[in-house]
C-alpha cells in the first residue's frame, strides 16, 4: 500500500500566521495561530496550530512528506526591501533599523526555523506570495479553468496579479491572447499548440500580469484605515462597514491619491504616503489634501470620516471592476477566482458578481494571508505530486473540535451550573430561546478556518429584533455602535430575502435585502439596505442548519444574526474555556457548548461580569 | 544543583544588561552601515536614475511577473 502524502502549509511572520495540513489532497486541518495564543492576528511561528493539527489527526512530523512556506523570503528582502531602502534613503532610518533586525534574526532563516521548531528533515518548498493566494482559491474552487485575480497589501513585489488557472493534462501548450505561450495545461477556452500529453490532468496556475510595490490597492485601503484612526491590517472591514453611512464626496480627492488606467492597473502618488520610509502609513500631505488631521483612535466619528470611508470604498470597487474586466480579456473564462486580503471586501465582491462579467465567482474563506498556508500546500500537491483535483471547498470547519466529555470536564472544573440536552431537545429549546432579545453563544463542532465565524464559534440572536443590533454591539462585543451584523440564511430561502441567486457560504458577498423584507429583519439590514450574507445548507453544518430551520418553523423567519464569538480585539474563541470566559464576562444570556446549555441568571454572581479585567487583556483594533 | 539566590539575581541582571547592550550595539552598527554603505550606494543609484525623470509615464502599470528560476519551488528566491 502506498504511503499517504501529508503536506503542511505554513504562513507566518507577517500577520495572521496559520497552518494547513492536507493528506492526499484532502484538507485535514486548518487553523490560525491567534486562536491558540489568544493574540489577535498573531504573526509568530504557528507551533501551537501545528501541534493541534498533529493531535487531531494522530500523525507526527515523521509522516510529513513536504512543508511549504507561503512566500519567497529572499526576493522580499534582498530585492524589494533593500531596493526600497536605497530608494528612500536618507529617509527611513527607523524602518530600516526595525526591518534589518527582524529579517537578520528571524525572517531570513525560514528553513532553519522550520527544521528547528518541528525537528523536521524533509523537503521544504517556497512559492511566490501571490501564487499562494491564487492556489488557495483556484486549487479548491472545483473549476476546470478560471480567471484568477489576487489583490492584497504586498507580497514580494506584487500587490495585485492576474492569472489563469487550468485543470488539464501537463505538457500541452496554452496560448493566452496577448500573453505568449507557456508549457502548461489547457483550458477549454484557450487555443492549443502541439500534442496533448498523456498524463492525468492537474490544477495549474500561471500568473500573467502583476502590479508592483509600492503601488498597492490593499495598502491604499490600509493607509486610509490608518488615517481614519483604525488599526492597520485588522480594522479595514470597519471602514467597509462605515462606508454606507457616508457619501462619496471625496472621490475626486481619491483620484489624486491613485492613478487608475482603463485596464485596472494603478499607481499611487507616493507623496501622500509614508509607508515606504516611515513607521506610519500617512503623513501631513494627505491631511492637507483631505482637509482634516488624522482621526485620533477611539475619538468620535464625524460625517467627514464616513464620507472618506465611502469615497475609498467606491474607489476600491471601481478599481476592482476594472481589474476583473481586464483579467477576463487576457485570461478569459466564465469562472473567476478571487484571493488576497482585498477580496475579503465583500461589498466589492458583490459588485463584481452583479456586473455579470463571470458566471461563477469563488472566494475562499481564508482569503487573506492565513490562506497562504492553504495555497502553498495545494501548490505542492499539484506541482510536485501531480495530485488529483480537489472538490470545491464549501465549508470552513477544519479546526479543533471538543467532545462532550471535554466540555463537561471544563464546566465541572469551572463549577458552573449547566443542563445537558438531547440533540432534538437542544434544537427545540434554543430555537425558542432565540425569539426576542436573548443573545446566545453557540459553540459546536470544528472551528472555522479564516476570519469569519460561520456557525460553530458564533454569537446568534433574532434578526427580527432591531434592539439586538445595539445590544450585541455595545453590551456583548463592546464595539463601535455603527458596526453592522451579518445574517445567516437557510440556503433555500436566500431569494426570499436577498437580491442574490446563489449560495454564499463564507459571508463574502454583499447583496441588497428585498425592500419589503427590510422591516422583517432590521437587525441585519445595513443603513443602505444591504447585508453581508452567509447561506447554510444541511450538508455544510447539520446542527446549525437544523437550529435555523426550527427557528423558521416557529417564527416564519429563515434568517438569524450571526457574529463571531469574541469581544472587540479578541481572537474568536477556540475552546470551551475561551467560550465560557467570554460568556461570563459579557451580557450574553445563554451559552450552548455542544449539547450543554448554560443560563446566565443561574450563574453565581461572583463568577460573572468582571469584564474590565477581561477586556483589558485584548488590544483594541 | 540549586543556584544561590544572589547568583540568580546577578545572572538575570547580567542578561538584561547584555540584552540592552546588544540592542545599542546593533543600532550603532546598523546606523554606521546606513550612512556609509547604504548611503554611498543609494547616492550612486539616485544619480543613475536621473534619466528616468524624463521618461514618459507608461500606458499601463501592469508588468510581467518575475521569471521563475529552474526548480524554483525549492529556493527562497
Ligand atoms: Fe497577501
Amino acid at each position: 500500500m502506498n504511503k499517504p502524502v501529508y503536506i503542511l502549509g505554513l504562513s507566518c511572520y507577517y500577520h495572521d500566521s496559520a497552518c494547513v495540513l492536507i493528506k492526499d489532497g484532502e484538507i485535514l486541518f486548518a487553523a490560525q495561530e491567534e486562536r491558540y495564543t489568544r493574540k489577535k492576528q498573531d504573526e509568530s511561528f504557528p507551533n501551537k496550530a501545528i501541534q493541534a493539527a498533529f493531535d487531531s489527526t494522530g500523525i507526527t512530523i515523521e509522516d510529513i512528506s513536504a512543508i511549504g512556506f507561503y512566500e519567497k523570503p529572499f526576493i522580499k528582502f534582498f530585492d524589494r526591501i533593500l531596493r526600497t531602502t536605497f530608494k528612500v534613503w536618507p529617509r527611513g532610518l527607523m524602518q530600516y533599523q526595525y526591518s534589518m533586525q527582524d529579517w537578520m534574526t528571524k525572517k531570513l532563516w525560514i528553513p532553519q526555523s522550520i527544521r528547528k521548531e518541528l525537528n523536521y528533515k524533509g523537503d521544504i518548498f517556497f512559492i511566490p506570495h501571490h501564487e499562494s493566494h491564487a492556489y488557495s482559491s483556484f486549487g479548491v474552487s472545483g473549476f476546470d479553468n478560471a480567471t484568477i485575480v489576487t489583490v492584497d497589501g504586498v507580497g514580494e513585489w506584487a500587490t495585485a496579479t492576474i492569472g489563469r488557472g487550468c485543470s488539464e493534462v501537463p505538457s500541452a501548450k496554452c496560448q493566452v491572447p496577448n500573453s505568449g505561450t507557456w508549457n502548461l495545461p489547457l483550458g477549454p477556452e484557450l487555443e492549443t499548440e502541439g500534442e496533448l500529453g498523456t498524463s492525468k490532468p492537474v490544477q495549474t496556475v500561471k500568473i500573467l500580469k502583476e502590479i508592483h510595490y509600492p503601488h498597492s490597492l490593499g495598502l491604499l485601503y490600509s493607509a486610509i484605515t490608518y488615517y481614519l484612526g483604525f488599526k492597520v491590517n485588522s480594522a479595514e472591514y470597519k471602514v467597509m462597514g462605515l462606508a454606507p453611512y457616508g457619501k462619496p464626496k471625496y472621490l475626486e480627492k481619491m483620484r489624486e491619491l491613485i492613478d487608475v488606467k482603463e485596464d485596472g492597473s494603478f499607481a499611487l502618488d507616493m507623496k501622500y504616503f509614508t509607508f515606504e520610509h516611515g513607521l506610519r502609513m500617512t503623513g501631513r500631505s494627505i491631511e492637507k489634501l483631505l482637509g482634516q488631521p488624522r482621526r485620533k483612535p477611539e475619538s468620535d466619528l464625524g460625517q467627514f470620516h464616513k464620507d472618506i470611508a465611502r469615497s475609498l470604498q467606491d474607489m476600491t470597487e471601481e478599481v476592482m471592476i476594472k481589474i476583473v474586466t481586464h483579467a477576463k480579456k487576457i485570461a478569459p473564462s466564465k469562472n473567476l477566482c478571487l484571493a488576497g486580503g482585498v477580496s475579503l471586501n465583500c461589498v466589492a465582491n458583490g459588485k463584481i458578481l452583479r456586473s455579470g462579467l463571470f458566471e461563477n465567482i469563488y472566494v475562499q474563506p481564508a482569503s487573506g494571508d492565513a490562506g497562504g498556508a492553504l495555497g502553498v500546500a495545494l501548490a505542492i500537491w499539484y506541482k510536485q505530486f501531480n495530485g488529483k483535483k480537489l472538490y470545491q471547498m464549501n465549508h470552513s470547519y477544519f479546526g479543533d473540535e471538543f467532545s462532550d466529555d471535554e466540555i463537561e470536564k471544563c464546566l465541572k472544573k469551572e463549577d458552573v451550573p449547566f443542563l445537558k440536552l438531547s440533540y432534538e431537545g437542544l434544537i427545540d429549546r434554543i430555537s425558542t430561546l432565540m425569539e426576542g432579545d436573548n443573545v446566545i453563544g453557540w459553540f459546536q463542532g470544528r472551528m472555522e478556518y479564516g476570519p469569519r465565524a460561520l456557525g460553530n464559534r458564533s454569537i446568534i440572536a433574532d434578526a427580527r429584533n432591531k434592539e439586538n443590533w445595539q445590544k450585541v454591539n455595545l453590551k456583548i462585543k463592546f464595539r463601535e455602535s455603527f458596526r453592522p451584523f451579518a445574517p445567516t440564511v437557510l440556503e433555500e430561502r436566500i431569494g426570499d430575502y436577498f437580491d442574490l441567486d446563489r449560495p454564499t457560504p463564507f459571508m463574502l458577498l454583499v447583496a441588497d435585502v428585498h425592500p419589503d423584507k427590510r422591516d422583517e429583519i432590521p437587525a441585519v439590514t445595513h443603513v443602505d439596505g444591504s447585508a453581508r450574507i452567509q447561506s447554510i445548507n444541511r450538508e455544510q453544518n447539520q446542527k446549525y442548519y437544523d437550529l435555523i430551520k426550527a427557528f423558521e418553523q416557529k417564527t416564519g423567519c429563515g434568517v438569524i444574526i450571526n457574529t463571531s464569538f469574541n469581544v472587540r480585539g479578541e481572537p474568536i474563541v477556540r475552546s470551551p474555556e475561551d467560550a465560557l470566559n467570554c460568556f461570563l464576562n459579557t451580557h450574553m444570556d445563554y451559552l450552548v457548548l455542544g449539547n450543554y446549555l448554560l443560563t446566565k441568571r443561574d450563574i453565581p454572581e461572583e463568577k460573572v461580569l468582571k469584564q474590565k479585567d477581561y477586556l483589558e487583556k485584548f488590544e483594541l483594533d | 544543583m540549586d543556584c544561590p539566590k544572589l547568583l540568580k539575581t546577578l545572572w538575570h541582571a547580567w542578561c538584561t544588561f547584555s540584552n540592552i547592550l546588544g540592542r545599542v550595539m546593533s543600532f550603532i552598527i546598523l546606523t554606521i552601515l546606513w550612512i556609509f554603505v547604504f548611503g554611498v550606494y543609494a547616492v550612486i543609484l539616485k544619480i543613475l536614475s536621473i534619466p528616468k525623470l524624463w521618461k514618459k509615464p507608461p500606458d499601463t502599470y501592469w508588468v510581467d511577473p518575475l521569471s521563475e528560476v529552474p526548480n524554483g519551488m525549492r529556493h527562497q528566491f
